[in-house]
């Protein structure tokens, strides 16, 4: 009987505080939605107990803790507020990320500041970079730059056009500092709103070679970075494992959510004043919700268990684990889904308030399952073509 | 705990031994599946082979030569061997849990069963066609049919499921062990699914049950046996009827990834009618990766759930009502999962798999009738679990 395995850890401590923090997340949550933006006293909270450094190397004074913990501090600070937590995974996997670029770019980033961070990108609305002496050019919109707010940097993906204008494009991360890009005030979602995952304009940016990556370099087994971070943490793939950055708080929305019906119900009668939680059609669908929450946690658990088994073994994930990861990630997202809409209809008409906090869980849910990595029917039929020896759709996987 | 824990033994084998010595068996025991089932029965060679693996005594005390492993174990085996039969895994499951819980019952009882014999089988059954006990002095007598006795066929000892009347009305639910010279076995298995376990009835005529052979149930889950058990490792912490419902998930997590094998290995040689590889069907490339979403999450909500029983045993705590009925309900919650998987995969097979030897078939017809247990039914866990949820008393008086 090991003590030790029984005893709190540092990374048990830090969730406990994420815990504690649900019920002033949950009063700031309108607010943040109505303003389009995670409040900063938050964002200064968050950054004082070291959550977006979970993941940063420990040489430039991160924790460097295993992936997982992404999970499990999401599962927590969702139930309090989505866009709070949605804000904290995306700015902590881009230190993970980060730590697995080439050393001149995490010197470039963490040198001066080490507590510097990192948004990231993408080019929905059409932004383009062509190859140059030394690296690339980046000009137009890059979109759902999430934390952008707090950001010091901003790591865009990039597709680069073919040397000799053949073939498909190379998708790489690219980062570049604030001071280069502007901000578009274009998020104007539905869902985790409080988010404020605005556009970043660019006009004629360079970005030097050291400070991209391409993805097929980050695809697990060792990484640039590894050079100077050895950890197994930065031999593991973020573009399939690391899309627990968007189930993570996926899963503590609807735990979230969940805790807010079963609050409700305990106290509330029908109009025929039969208590609401003696309903045996309420109890089957708390009781569903519940087993399709924990099925999602423990899947999502069990995936960087087994990520990191592999990278701390020496090994590479073969094309079947990532896709599979994939896989689980949106499975779990569509639990996440499934259970807050199996309790929406128990909400009842009294729930149609702004202030709602269910119905805001039930918009900031549903908003982070349109997430592309987190998408079902695109990762489904990714990974059962690669079950049957079929290349994969998505160059990233 | 006056005794401290009792070690696990020492010279047995780590988890992942074990575990692939259980994947080590799978093509095995698919290979007899067929004939078993014709047969009603397990081959021989499969219970030998169980047996001489040291499987059965996955949760058997180290003092009788057990490996008190952890349930963790227990399932993951299952699953191995249920990839391969489906009524393999649930024969393996039920005799090495009740190995687990006739280390709950006294030491006398421990020593009537294993004291001479450390290989000695357990069996368990239930009435549900009316078999009855009453109190005499010093036991009970017990009279009439026993059900569901999966193991009958390899057993010594019968752990059976019995109602006793208490003084001042009501029944009170016990493990009671009798030996197999005091029961007849009634062939009377002609399930469609999970055809191999030969889970034929018992019938016992006036048969005495002494005290010291029987396990209050509600007893056991407040901790109250433990002292009188002499077992005191974290796995005998974990009362029967929550933690030991994995006997159950677990062939059936086993059964699902065998059917997913079926369908996968059918599909990557198939073509359609018009030539098309059946693989590069979009629809079915959904339904393989559902159904391996579905299996895969409910392993590790399995998983995840025995890992957590440990640490409470670890800590030396005992379990809750709440523990327990989330448990059951994450239980059930798994069967469900790993039917709606099956489900999926099914119209895959096509007519061609309506034959007597598919593989997937008999798992369709296997994973049906496991599910049909009452530990396994979501109709009754989920109302158990959501009473909790939703701070009620729970209804259920195995809770």
């Amino acid at each position: 009987m090991s003590e030790t395995a029984m005893s709190e850890t540092p990374q048990d401590v830090m969730v406990a505080r994420a815990r504690e923090m649900i019920p002033v997340l949950r009063e700031r949550a309108r607010d943040a939605e109505k303003n389009r933006a995670v409040p900063r006293e938050t964002f200064d909270q968050f950054a004082e107990e070291g959550f977006f450094r979970i993941h940063q190397p420990e040489r430039f004074g991160g924790s460097g803790w295993d992936i997982g913990m992404m999970v499990r501090l999401g599962a927590e600070l969702g139930q309090g507020c989505g866009s709070s937590c949605w804000i904290f995974s995306n700015l902590a996997v881009q230190n993970w990320i980060l730590g697995m670029n080439k050393p001149e770019a995490q010197e470039d980033v963490w040198g001066d500041n080490p507590l510097a961070l990192i948004a990231s990108s993408f080019p929905a609305k059409g932004g383009k970079v062509v190859r140059t002496d030394g690296g690339l050019i980046a000009n137009g919109l890059w979109s759902f730059a999430s934390g952008v707010d707090f950001a010091d940097w901003n790591n865009m993906q990039v597709f680069v056009p073919p040397v000799d204008g053949e073939g498909p494009p190379e998708h790489r991360f690219a980062l570049v500092p604030k001071a280069d890009y502007e901000i578009v005030d274009d998020w104007f979602a539905p869902g985790l709103a409080g988010t404020g995952s605005r556009s970043i304009k660019l006009d004629n940016v360079f970005i030097p070679e050291h400070r991209t990556v391409p993805s097929t370099e980050l695809m697990g087994g060792p990484s640039p970075g590894s050079a100077i971070n050895p950890a197994a943490l930065y031999r593991v793939p973020p573009l399939t494992l690391g899309t627990k950055v968007f189930a993570a708080p996926a899963l503590g929305i609807a735990k979230g959510a969940l805790a807010v019906i079963e609050d409700d119900l305990r106290g509330r009668s029908t109009v025929g004043h039969a208590p609401m939680a003696e309903l045996p059609t309420a109890q089957v669908r708390v009781a569903e919700a519940g087993a399709e929450i924990e099925a999602a946690e423990a899947l999502l658990l069990k995936d960087c268990t087994d990520a990191m088994a592999i990278a701390e073994a020496g090994g590479v994930p073969v094309l079947d684990d990532r896709a599979r990861w994939r896989r689980n990630n949106a499975f779990a997202v569509q639990l996440c889904v499934r259970a807050v809409e199996r309790l929406n209809p128990l909400v009842g008409a009294r729930g149609l308030t702004p202030e709602n906090d269910f119905l805001r869980m039930f918009r900031d849910v549903h908003a982070a399952s349109l997430q592309i990595t987190v998408s079902w029917d695109i990762q489904s039929v990714n990974a059962g073509r690669i079950r049957f020896g079929l290349p994969s759709l998505d160059p990233r996987v | 705990m006056a005794d401290g824990p009792t070690p696990m033994n020492a010279n047995g084998p780590t988890h992942a031994e074990l575990v692939e010595s259980a994947r080590a068996l799978t093509e095995t025991v698919r290979a007899r599946a067929g004939e078993a089932e014709n047969n009603r029965r397990l081959h021989r060679e499969t219970h030998e082979a169980l047996r001489a693996g040291g499987f059965y005594k996955v949760q058997m005390p180290a003092r009788y030569g057990g490996l008190e492993m952890s349930h963790r174990t227990m399932l993951d085996c299952a699953v191995e061997i249920g990839r391969g039969c489906g009524s393999s895994a649930w024969i393996f499951s039920n005799i090495a849990a009740q190995n687990g819980i006739v280390s709950m019952a006294s030491r006398q009882a421990q020593d009537d069963v294993w004291g001479n014999d450390s290989d000695a089988c357990t069996a368990s059954s239930f009435p549900a066609k009316g078999g009855r006990v009453e109190r005499v002095d010093g036991g009970v007598v017990a009279n009439g049919v026993w059900s569901f006795a999966s193991g009958v066929d390899w057993a010594d000892w019968n752990n059976m499921q019995v109602f006793v009347p208490r003084e001042g009305g009501g029944m009170a639910h016990h493990m009671a062990l009798v030996p197999k010279s005091d029961y007849r076995v009634i062939d009377d298995w002609n399930s469609p699914g999970l055809v191999a376990t030969g889970s034929r009835s018992i019938e016992l005529d006036d048969v005495f049950i002494p005290e010291h052979r029987m396990l209050n149930t509600a007893e056991a889950r407040k901790g109250t046996t433990i002292a009188a058990s002499e077992n005191f490792g974290p796995i005998f912490r974990v009362p029967p009827m929550c933690g030991a419902n994995k006997i159950f998930s677990g062939p059936v997590i086993g059964m699902a990834r065998g059917a997913l094998d079926a369908i996968e290995r059918d599909l990557s040689a198939r073509n359609n009618v018009a030539g098309v590889p059946m693989a590069s069907l979009t629809t079915a490339q959904m339904r393989v990766a559902e159904a391996g979403a579905l299996i895969e999450a409910a392993w590790a909500l399995m998983q995840r759930d025995c890992d957590v029983a440990l640490e409470i045993g670890e800590i030396g705590r005992l379990t809750t009502v709440e523990d327990r009925a989330f448990w059951r309900r994450n239980n059930a919650y798994a069967g469900v999962m790993c039917v709606k998987a099956v489900d999926i995969l099914h119209p895959l097979i096509g007519a061609r798999g309506l034959v007597p030897e598919s593989d997937f078939m008999r798992a369709y017809r296997d994973i049906h009738a496991a599910t049909m247990q009452i530990n396994m039914a979501w109709d009754r866990h989920a109302i158990s679990a959501a009473e909790i949820q939703l701070g009620l008393t729970p209804s259920d008086p195995r809770a």
